[in-house]
């Protein structure tokens, strides 16, 4: 009988077979493996070679002067033939090879460690992720989190390769005899025919173990058109593999098929909460101010936990070490200015960088014209990120830096009218004011040029808050009635983090990783109050909603990474976690092991193997990123989320610089949780834990495809995603599986950068996705309620009026696929030096080609054009939000 | 700089064009019909059994949903009961304004105690469901009174205490209040559906103006439940000076199906009230417990109570 394999069996199938193929692969030694006895009594070590010759049947090769002298003696033991050898020959820093049949021993040269910085050399700021590669021994590193590398090296001439993206690859040759500290500079790459020299073999994704990783200049970031040309390094990683925006206009990102809250965005080591702007058409990363941003997937590094689905750092920049330089624009949303400069020349530097919105000055005037003065609204938002860094010696680094973001909304009303024989007063004052704020210090160390260390202290505060005040008084010949009422909601969340980390980088073989951290959280899951007064006397004041609810959680974490051999590198590691809430408390541990096996010299097969636990939850309706979401606790009601997640691809790079990678990843998610249907999301009496389902779970699987140039006048990435995204609860849809809100099969992006000259730079951005999957009552039919007939004053009747009758969901929950959503977006900038620096016009178009891609559907009532039954039908409509947008932006820099 | 200008121009042109707001119409798969089967029943009145076909929530089909020509048998207690005759009757209210009512009508009254089993055969098939309607709640009202606290404002309150006799099994309940209330120089009396309001888990339902409960809710024992009725605020001060002249309380002791639907018609309805747009938000399982269509069989059992005031 022929099997018909479904798609999600294929994937599996697909991670068994790569699996297999490392694990060939890596065991590939088969005439080593066979198990020998070996007895020494103050035996040579060349006599105790011939024996395990003798033994094993093989043929040993070795030079004699290599042997020492003395005599060796052991009990008789049996091991294979490897772990015979391993322990001959490592105390003499004698190595072997299989060489065909024979094995070859040879001596291994001494190692010095050679450890530094990689730092950019126009302003002294530290490269992230650099990589510091020799040619002779094969051996490299990239810098951590703050441009450190520790590399051992044989005693022997080096040939050291230093490369990092959009800067000038560096090729430093010299005798490599002690131990020694190195400070490589960059200079970045400004030439349109740049030579990549050397840098072809030392670049590459195959380079490395992490897999599932999403990195790009930020400077390519930045140049991708966007809505309104305020540009968004955050929002351009949805243009990435496996990354998908949770709609037109969110900053909210869904990765590899988690929802929001699953991702952990880090600004400086800090978490931060809230990312969006304006309703999520921006976030809140101001690209000025963004050093490096890298978005993992998979294969998660052992120091991350508390989320399922990804991890987002983003770095700000430390700001010139050298010298005072600056940078303007100005946007149709917003204006921004950033200094930064040395405090103490090649000591110590800041930075500061300040965005605002400038929609506000418009609205209050226009409202105010439009209403006679009676009212007004306004909204601004605003961005500050402020950071010092302080080299205290060349083993001792202080960064404090802050961050501080606020949207705020103001809504006035102040109206007298007339009314048959009464005057009526009616004022409002609204404030709606949401934003983060973030602090945080690190002090680097390092303990000897193999043990690099971090303590970090971070604070994170995300508040919601409504402030409403309103009067009305109604006066009637001598009657005045008045009432005035005060309402207040306010929720958010504040964490409190130490963490400390260290990076020992133990020898060529082994790079340990470990650290431990606390965190005490302050979750605000919405507290109400409302204060009613009729008549000047107060009628209700209550308080109502959860207020302060702490909670803590410690985590330690280990990670090996473990260069087995020339091809095989293994991560292996484990988080270790538990958490505290109320009187409950929780635990974890999460292994995460990572593998990649190398195939010749540009090419890496990689399978990781990773757990986690998410111990916070994101109370959200919509997925979309709305402020009035709510962080919150798991308890014993509400157990935290947990996942496991198997990923396994190949990446490598071809001829002309393009970097390639082909992952296939599947993920189980459970303990997920959801809004209860129906559940309002303000001013709700219900405790949160009343308003939820919990005990969800997730299947998320697909296959995803990358093709990415970094460097040259044209750059950018091609990238593809097929997946499947599905959820089931036993209270939702029947207890049956249904495709999760933003499933989409097909994701296709291209994006290109192409440098015409110094002074013209063309960007543009194609991007392609399937519908995503919707709620849709496609048929309908009366309720008990309405067998009479909904009949209105006028005599019309409205069928399927929503008010009374049953919708019929025949595609189940999300059984109904949206449109897809095509769009092509482009900005051509125009660059010119000028004696006082360099200045842009930058001219954007959003969606060019004018297509209505899906915001929402609604069912939208003919009433010009009854039936004959006086019946008014219905239509479904597509209501799409950005047309073509275009957008003109001007850029200083000094 | 003339280059920017026309690119200025050029902007400011396309967006003033891109002000056009894009909205699409959207095709949907056509709809099979299902047989709809509605029967809410109250013991000690006649049966009424409305069969109808749902149909597609777009398209300009104007073909009537009722259907008239079913076969509809009641049986009772396992025993044929009544077949019931389809009345195509309307009625107009005391506006003048037409409803109708169409459906088939039973002429014995329907019992409680016994199980109630509905046939429905239609040219979309069968259909078929069965339910019991509970005895009338042996409770007590225990206080009943009323205070005016804003006659200014016609706000009204009330404190309603009840004491349930609690069955040994979950027991449904239904509870609606009217104030009837006399204005000056109008001759009749004026009804009014009071809202409630408790600070207990009772489920509202239909903006308040009843509440569903059990029994489990009361734990088992003998209680007391306040609830605080108010007439609907309005804000004006017409100087219409309402004379409270009774309140009457309806206690319904329902069937668990209709305890069910009403739960679930709340939040089903809710949710598409509530959503950004008609019938695209979550759907919400709506009760159903018609075997081959859809619908509702259910019934209570009725009682008022009626305090006088002065």
């Amino acid at each position: 009988m022929r099997r018909k394999w479904s798609c999600r069996q294929m994937v599996e199938g697909l991670f068994v077979c790569m699996w297999l193929l490392v694990g060939v692969q890596a065991f590939g030694q088969d005439l080593l493996r066979k198990e020998i006895t070996l007895q020494a009594e103050k035996a040579s070590l060349g006599e105790i070679l011939e024996q395990v010759s003798q033994k094993s049947g093989l043929l040993i090769s070795y030079s004699p002067a290599d042997l020492p002298q003395e005599s060796v003696s052991f009990p008789a033991s049996t091991a294979s033939i490897a772990t015979h050898l391993d322990r001959i020959l490592s105390p003499y820093r004698l190595s072997y090879k299989v060489i065909g049949k024979q094995v070859a021993i040879y001596k291994l040269p001494r190692l010095y460690t050679l450890s530094g910085y990689v730092i950019d050399g126009e302003s002294g700021e530290r490269l992230i992720s650099a990589q510091v590669y020799d040619e002779h021994s094969k051996r490299g590193v990239f810098t951590n989190g703050f441009g450190f590398f520790s590399l051992d090296l044989p005693g022997d001439s080096i040939s050291l390769v230093v490369a990092y993206t959009t800067y000038k690859s560096k090729q430093l040759k010299f005798f490599h005899k002690n131990n020694r500290q190195l400070s490589v500079e960059l200079e970045p790459d400004f030439e349109l025919d740049a030579v990549e020299i050397k840098a072809i073999e030392a670049e590459g994704p195959h380079k490395q173990v992490q897999m599932s990783l999403v990195s790009a200049p930020v400077s390519q970031l930045q140049a991708l058109p966007v809505v309104l040309g305020e540009a968004d390094v955050l929002k351009a990683l949805g243009t990435f593999p496996g990354i998908q925006s949770a709609g037109e206009g969110s900053a909210n990102l869904l990765v590899r098929g988690g929802s929001p809250d699953q991702n952990l965005i880090l600004l400086d080591d800090a978490p931060i909460y809230f990312v969006s702007h304006l309703g999520g058409l921006f976030s809140v990363f101001n690209g000025s101010a963004v050093s490096d941003i890298q978005l993992v997937k998979g294969g998660f590094p052992a120091k991350y936990g508390g989320r399922l689905s990804s991890v987002i750092d983003v770095r700000t920049r430390e700001g010139n070490m050298r010298e005072i330089t600056g940078e303007a624009d100005i946007s149709l949303i917003a204006a921004r200015a950033s200094i930064e400069g040395p405090i103490k020349k090649d000591r110590s530097s800041f930075f500061l960088s300040f965005r605002r919105s400038y929609f506000d000055i418009f609205s209050n005037t226009l409202t105010r014209l439009a209403s006679d003065g009676n009212s007004a609204f306004g909204y601004h938002f605003y961005d500050l990120n402020a950071k010092v860094n302080f080299l205290l010696n060349e083993n001792n680094r202080l960064h404090i830096s802050m961050y501080l973001g606020d949207d705020r909304t103001n809504i006035g009303v102040d109206e007298t009218f007339a009314n048959q024989g009464e005057l009526l007063t009616y004022q409002l004052g609204t404030k709606i004011n949401w934003g983060n704020q973030l602090f945080s210090v690190r002090w680097n160390h390092l303990y000897s040029p193999k043990v690099f260390a971090n303590l970090r202290l971070t604070l994170s505060n995300y508040r919601f808050e409504i402030k409403s005040d309103y009067f009305s008084r109604i006066t009637e010949m001598e009657d005045t009635v008045s009432f005035k009422g005060v309402e207040s909601y306010d929720s958010g969340i504040s964490d409190l983090a130490l963490q400390y980390d260290v990076n020992w980088y133990k020898n060529g073989r082994h790079t340990i990783n470990l650290g431990i951290n606390l965190t005490v959280h302050n979750f605000r899951p919405g507290l109400s109050s409302f204060n009613l007064t009729f008549q000047d006397s107060t009628e209700r004041d209550t308080v109502f909603g959860a207020s302060q609810l702490p909670g803590a959680d410690l985590f330690l974490y280990y990670e090996n990474e473990w260069k087995v051999s020339d091809r095989l590198t293994l991560r292996l590691g484990a988080h270790a976690s538990s958490y505290t809430v109320q009187d409950t408390a929780f635990g974890s541990i999460q292994p995460r092991l990572s593998a990649r096996y190398t195939i010749g010299k540009n090419w890496a097969l990689k399978a990781s193997f990773v757990r986690m636990m998410q111990f916070i939850h994101l109370l959200s309706s919509t997925d979309a990123g709305l402020p009035t979401d709510l962080w919150v606790p798991s308890t014993t009601r509400v157990p935290p989320q947990r996942s496991w997640q198997v990923a396994a691809g190949v990446a490598g790079r071809i001829k002309g610089g393009f970097e390639v990678s082909l992952e296939g990843y599947y993920k189980r998610m459970r303990g997920l949780i959801a809004y209860e249907e129906g559940a309002n999301l303000l001013g709700d009496t219900q405790a949160w834990e009343d308003r939820v389902v919990t005990g969800g779970e997730g299947w998320a699987y697909g296959v995803e495809f990358l093709v990415q140039k970094k460097s040259g006048k044209t750059t950018g990435w091609l990238g593809y995603t097929l997946a499947w995204n599905q959820r089931k609860f036993s209270n939702l849809n029947e207890g049956k599986l249904f495709p999760f809100r933003y499933d989409r099969r097909h994701d296709l992006n291209l994006v290109v950068s192409h440098r015409f000259s110094e002074k013209i730079h063309l960007a543009a951005n194609w991007t392609y996705g399937s519908g995503h999957a919707l709620s849709l009552a496609t048929g309908t039919y009366n309720s008990a309620f309405s067998e009479d007939g909904v009949v209105f004053p006028t005599g019309t009747f409205i069928r399927s009026d929503p008010l009374q009758n049953i919708s019929l969901y025949e595609g189940g929950r999300n059984g109904f696929r949206m449109r897809a959503v095509h769009r092509l977006d482009a900005s051509l900038s125009f660059d010119k030096k000028k004696k006082w620096g360099e200045r842009s016009w930058i001219l954007q178009v959003y969606n060019l080609y004018n297509r209505a891609n899906p915001f929402f559907y609604f069912f939208d009532p003919d009433f010009d054009n009854p039936l004959a039954d006086g019946t008014v039908p219905l239509t479904l409509k597509q209501f799409s939000l950005f047309p073509i947008l275009p957008s003109v932006s001007y850029h200083v820099k000094f | 700089m003339k280059g920017f200008k026309q690119a200025f121009y050029l902007v400011l042109t396309l967006m003033m064009l891109s002000g056009c707001q894009q909205i699409v119409e959207v095709d949907l798969p056509p709809h099979e019909p299902q047989l709809v089967v509605n029967a809410l029943m109250t013991a000690g009145k006649q049966a009424r059994v409305v069969v109808s076909k749902s149909r597609g929530v777009t398209g300009r089909d104007t073909s009537f949903s009722w259907i008239s020509d079913a076969e509809v048998q009641i049986n009772v207690g396992g025993s044929p009961w009544e077949a019931l005759a389809y009345i195509d009757s309307f009625e107009t209210d005391s506006d003048g304004q037409t409803l109708f009512f169409p459906g088939y009508y039973s002429k014995k009254e329907v019992p409680f105690g016994d199980e109630i089993e509905i046939n429905v055969t239609a040219d979309l098939g069968e259909a078929r469901s069965r339910m019991t309607i509970p005895p009338q709640l042996s409770a007590t009202v225990d206080t009943f009174q009323l205070d005016v606290l804003r006659d200014a404002s016609n706000l009204f309150q009330s404190l309603i205490r009840i004491k349930l006799e609690n069955p040994p099994e979950l027991s449904y309940y239904e509870l609606i209040a009217t104030l009837w209330y006399r204005i000056d120089g109008v001759d009749s009396l004026l009804k009014e559906s009071m809202s409630f309001s408790s600070q207990l888990g009772f489920t509202p339902f239909d903006g308040n103006t009843s509440i569903l409960l059990t029994n489990e809710l009361l734990n088992g024992e003998v209680a007391s439940v306040s609830l605080i009725c108010f007439t609907p605020f309005r804000a004006t001060t017409t100087v219409i000076r309402p004379q409270p002249d009774r309140l009457v309380l309806e206690i319904r002791t329902c069937s668990p199906e209709y305890y069910n639907y009403l739960t679930s018609y709340q939040e089903h309805i809710g949710s598409q009230v509530a959503g950004f747009s008609l019938f695209t938000t979550e759907p919400l399982p709506m009760y159903n417990n018609i075997e081959g269509g859809l619908g509702i069989l259910a019934g209570y059992s009725t009682r008022f109570d009626t305090l006088m005031l002065q």
